[in-house]
């Protein structure tokens, strides 16, 4: 278990800025995803941690020891890759076997032995150890894999997009197995993911990538929750946040948002100092416009366009004057397009942008 | 017509083509080694025979008598210290340039597959002037250099274009699990690279083994010749000697067959390529 440290870390590719400046520090045992669209410098620094790219500028420490010119084989890391990169000409034992018999491990054949044996038991793979690569199924190979990071006790896990390859239903009950895993035993490891949900369900910090930076780093409560700018709350989500022109302004005592000549009286909410009387991108997730059937006071009237039922949500979209609104329904509600129906938003879930800096206005205490 | 009669027919015209361009490239073979087994008194009989009346392996004897096998030696001694040669600076290289970007990369490529234009024959004056000055005339290892020096271009290229089919996650993979460039290279790239491996290496025995100008201009007494030249000297030595010619050319184009039929399936694969996957 280490703790790892991004100072000030650059990596250019000819004129291609991949990664700009990065400030990052990973906790010993944390589960850190990188998570990002692609382009976006999450592989970069992946590989940049791991040795398999030279640094540009900038420092990279692990367990307070620099790193920058030490080789990928010095640095005691073991590295899940998106493809397995199993070794095709060698069984599966010789694949799990492969980092026990590099130079530094010294163990003998019998430990050797009863190590793979472990590990291959533990992923369900164990009847497997005779076979090559190419006789397995996509998941298989998936947990050898895992497998043959694991054989060994490395200092950081560094996983990339290692579940990408796989279909939708077991990539879902692979997740799950790295999550058990993790609480098992316990490394540190970074998770390497343009997939917001993997990153959300797995990870106990979420490092958001764009464009070569560092968006926001912080708990998948706080960035779902708090986006540090725009485009963190929009590549965050099942579904895209609803995003709208708006103005807020103070009458009497009461916050007004004003859209699109649509009034929404908000009470009385904090955080709201540094958005006030100026123009506004406003973020609202569907989750926190719940729609009703009967008017109230405060209530925002829209007209149902679509309803569409995904599992256990309804999912609504619906037009609020010339805005288009997506919002979540109670599943047995019965909406149709064309009803009226009266929106309820959480207030304080409510997102304000700068429309330059794209950056949060909201203050969270 | 109907389909099965179309298929049939095309059959027939595919064999019927196949066995008439067989037959054009093995006549001088078989014509060959029908030679090589006649007495010396029937090979100018007229009419002339292909299945020999009686079988005699006298040409074969006197080439023993002759020391054949000092050529033979020569000629295998070269061609393996040029594959290893070629195949060993040809890896690294061929891997450099598939791995690395690096300024002049691209002229480096450039200058290999402009070199592969020059013809042998226009470097022989000032070569031989290098080996005179470099002591290498009438040795092995000048023949070895030499030859080393023409085959490497297209050795590199062959190997440089068939690591770049191989997954470069492989070698990560394997530098991650602890082993340095060099020992990733030994233990994941070469044992995928048999295919190229030998591709390339049956292009540099094939000019080694039958090379006859270079060797020719580089050996002025028996020390380093090779079979090629050995061969020759049938000709114009003792008058027409046809039977130990033959003989002699059976000798030196067995190897080199047998040496294709063993590898035909790895070479086959490498003319295909895309075998390996990660």
């Amino acid at each position: 278990m280490s703790h790892v440290t991004f100072s000030s870390v650059s990596k250019r590719f000819g004129k291609i800025v991949a990664l700009d400046k990065l400030d990052l520090s990973i906790r010993e045992g944390e589960f850190v995803s990188l998570l990002g669209p692609s382009g976006s410098g999450k592989t970069t620094t992946l590989n940049l941690l791991a040795g398999l790219l030279p640094i540009g500028e900038g420092e990279i420490h692990i367990d307070g020891k620099l790193v920058n010119y030490v080789s990928p084989d010095k640095r005691d890391l073991a590295m899940v890759f998106q493809n397995y990169a199993l070794y095709p000409h060698m069984t599966i034992f010789e694949n799990i076997a492969f980092p026990l018999r590099a130079k530094r491990g010294r163990f003998s054949a019998a430990e050797i032995d009863a190590k793979v044996k472990r590990v291959s038991e533990m992923l369900g793979v164990g009847d497997l150890l005779a076979r090559y690569p190419k006789e397995l199924s996509g998941g298989q190979q998936q947990r050898v894999a895992l497998g043959r990071a694991m054989v060994r006790d490395p200092k950081v896990f560094l996983l990339d997009e290692p579940l990408s390859n796989l279909d939708a239903r077991l990539r879902i009950r692979m997740r799950q197995d790295i999550k058990a895993l993790h609480t098992r035993i316990g490394s540190t490891i970074v998770y390497v993911t343009h997939d917001q949900a993997e990153a959300m369900s797995l990870s106990s910090r979420i490092a958001v990538f764009a464009k070569g930076k560092l968006q926001q780093f912080a708990t998948p409560n706080e960035i779902y929750n708090r986006p540090a700018n725009l485009f963190v709350a929009g590549f965050v989500g099942e579904r895209e946040i609803n995003q709208f022109e708006g103005r807020l302004h103070r009458e009497g005592g009461q916050l007004v948002l004003q859209a699109d000549g649509t009034r929404i009286e908000m009470g009385t909410p904090d955080g709201f100092e540094r958005a006030m009387d100026k123009p506004l991108i406003v973020g609202m997730r569907a989750e926190d416009l719940e729609p009703q059937a009967t008017a109230e006071l405060g209530l925002i009237p829209a007209t149902v366009k679509l309803a569409e039922l995904i599992g256990p949500d309804l999912i609504l979209q619906v037009m609020v004057g010339h805005l288009v609104l997506d919002c979540r329904a109670d599943p047995r509600g019965n909406f149709r397009p064309g009803d009226v129906v009266h929106l309820r938003p959480r207030v304080d879930a409510i997102q304000v942008f700068d429309p330059q800096t794209t950056e949060s206005l909201r203050n969270f205490s | 017509m109907n389909y099965r009669a179309a298929i049939a027919l095309r059959k027939t015209v595919d064999i019927a083509v196949t066995a008439l361009v067989a037959a054009v490239c093995l006549a001088p073979i078989l014509w060959g080694l029908s030679t090589s087994l006649k007495p010396a008194n029937r090979i100018m009989e007229y009419p002339p025979r292909l299945v020999p009346e009686t079988i005699s392996f006298e040409h074969y004897q006197t080439l023993w008598d002759q020391g054949i096998l000092h050529y033979i030696m020569n000629s295998v001694l070269v061609s393996a210290f040029t594959i290893a040669l070629c195949l060993g600076v040809g890896s690294l290289a061929g891997y450099a340039l598939a791995r690395f970007a690096f300024p002049g990369k691209s002229a480096i490529l450039f200058t290999i597959v402009a070199v592969m234009s020059v013809p042998i024959s226009s470097l022989l004056v000032p070569t031989f002037g290098f080996m005179v000055d470099l002591n290498l005339l009438n040795t092995r290892t000048g023949l070895v250099l030499l030859y080393a020096a023409y085959e490497l271009p297209m050795t590199v290229w062959i190997l440089q274009a068939f690591f770049q089919t191989i997954p470069v996650e492989l070698e990560r993979a394997a530098m991650v699990d602890g082993y340095s460039r060099m020992q990733a290279i030994r233990r994941v790239i070469l044992p995928l690279s048999t295919t190229g491996l030998v591709a390339a290496g049956l292009f540099v025995l094939t000019f080694a083994w039958n090379d006859f100008v270079v060797a020719l201009v580089m050996t002025t007494n028996e020390d380093a010749r090779t079979l090629p030249i050995a061969i020759y000297n049938f000709l114009g030595y003792y008058g027409r000697e046809w039977g130990p010619l033959t003989a002699g050319a059976m000798v030196s184009i067995v190897p080199l067959i047998t040496i294709f039929v063993i590898f035909q399936r790895h070479f086959l694969a490498g003319a295909t390529g895309g075998s390996v996957k990660g």
